[in-house]
């Protein structure tokens, strides 16, 4: 798949990352078939930029991926909110309750959620085992400044998470 | 101040380290990288109108790990051509699915075995659509998996329908489990009663895969979070696709009325 404007090989990025990049956003939206659209829905992005095409794009991929993945979750959660206050389906078990992922791992996502989203995308990356090089590209800052940022992100993390679920 | 540092770090890594999936889920990069060459191809083609309808259709063709819909037959035929190379050819795909896969319509109906409502709707609508709308090739029969909490046998025996798929007679075990539903739901004698159905050897590779398939609950995962999306909360619930659109039909209406909706998507 070779993009209108450039020889730059597509497919040989789309190969290198895609895998990696679906699972990351699975990790965010907890749906493997949501995070399948979203991966697929981020490369779409990359193919009409012509200029994330290159060496580049591992990373621009990672953060606009992670971004929507984010996106995704926030409005899934607005959804919610507003679905719980007008009653919709209140009396009968959802699918998603029935198929809870386990609460502890909805409270990371809540907490996630909350926070700015350069540090939401920061943690779950690192996480997610990419290096400071590979971090710093993704969110573009210089490699020097990513262990301050992550240990602000993990500051703001715990902070958020303690006001919403206490100390555990 | 070196050690807090650490502690906090651990203390986040933990609570990250719960996001991480618990089964080995492996992204289907052949379909996907099948869907944004259709996209590319639409978006060469130059038509505005056909670019979002092909998107839309696109979203809903992923969202469907198992059995997929789509607006556009021709396109997804293609798009299922790509995925199954990278599919081995001693796995059943879509056991779920059954008509043609080019047909306009596709009608996907959740059930749930233990439902008594369900079982009647297989009993009577269901064939009627089979032999008057799947066979003749005007419309595409996904069959969904809906267990009910409140039913305490309806998971075990969505998954020996399923395992049975994998071995090639998913539609003769998801008539027996209906017709014997008000037998095994009082003690939960599923497996005596598929051994009535299957021959002993197919009956060992059926136990095996019952007792060992991951994929068995993750078909029933796929199904529910898409009802999620489609926001069934009774069974039966249909799900009528045609034009790119899904529409949800529950209760599932009478024949009559059924056939009525089904010509008029056909015209």
């Amino acid at each position: 798949m070779e993009t209108e404007t450039d020889p730059w090989d597509f497919d040989a990025c789309f190969h290198a990352h895609y895998a990696r990049i679906a699972r990351a956003v699975a990790r965010i939206v907890g749906n493997n078939g949501r995070a399948e659209e979203i991966a697929i829905d981020a490369f779409w992005k990359l193919w009409r930029t012509p200029q994330a095409h290159g060496d580049r794009a591992g990373g621009w991929l990672y953060r606009t991926a992670v971004r929507l993945g984010f996106n995704d979750l926030r409005g899934n959660q607005r959804r919610h909110k507003y679905e719980q206050q007008a009653g919709a389906l209140s009396d009968v078990p959802t699918p998603e309750q029935v198929h809870a992922v386990g609460e502890e791992r909805e409270q990371v996502r809540r907490v996630l959620a909350a926070l700015n989203p350069r540090d939401a995308e920061l943690l779950l990356l690192r996480s997610d085992g990419l290096s400071y090089e590979e971090l710093a590209e993704a969110i573009e800052v210089k490699p020097t400044s990513i262990g301050t940022l992550i240990a602000r992100a993990q500051q703001a993390f715990r902070k958020e998470y303690v006001r919403l679920y206490g100390e555990q | 101040m070196e050690n807090n540092e650490r502690g906090l770090a651990a203390w986040v890594d933990a609570r990250m380290a719960r996001l991480n999936p618990s089964g080995e889920w492996q992204p289907n990069a052949g379909r996907a990288l099948a869907m944004l060459r259709r996209r590319a191809r639409v978006r060469r083609a130059g038509s505005v109108g056909a670019i979002a309808a092909t998107m839309a259709a696109g979203l809903v063709l992923v969202a469907l790990s198992g059995p997929r819909a789509c607006a556009n037959p021709v396109e997804c035929a293609e798009a299922d051509q790509a995925v199954s190379k990278s599919i081995p050819s001693d796995v059943v795909r879509n056991y779920k699915e059954s008509g043609s896969p080019t047909a306009k319509v596709t009608c996907e109906i959740y059930s749930d075995y233990q439902c008594p409502s369900c079982a009647m709707a297989f009993a009577t609508i269901v064939p009627q659509i089979v032999s008057q709308y799947v066979k003749t090739g005007k419309v595409k029969l996904i069959h969904r998996d809906y267990p009910l909490p409140q039913h305490q046998y309806a998971r075990l025996a969505a998954r020996y329908v399923n395992a049975a798929g994998e071995l090639g007679f998913y539609d003769a075990a998801v008539d027996y489990i209906f017709k014997t539903q008000s037998v095994w739901e009082k003690d939960g004698s599923l497996d005596a009663h598929m051994a009535k159905l299957f021959p002993p050897p197919a009956m060992a590779k059926l136990r095996l895969l019952v007792a060992n398939d991951r994929s068995l609950d993750e078909t029933v995962a796929s199904d529910m979070a898409l009802a999620v999306r489609d926001r069934i909360n009774q069974t039966p619930s249909m799900v009528v696709v045609a034009n790119g659109k899904r529409q949800l039909i529950a209760p599932i209406p009478s024949p009559a009325l059924l056939r009525s909706y089904l010509d008029s998507l056909l015209k």
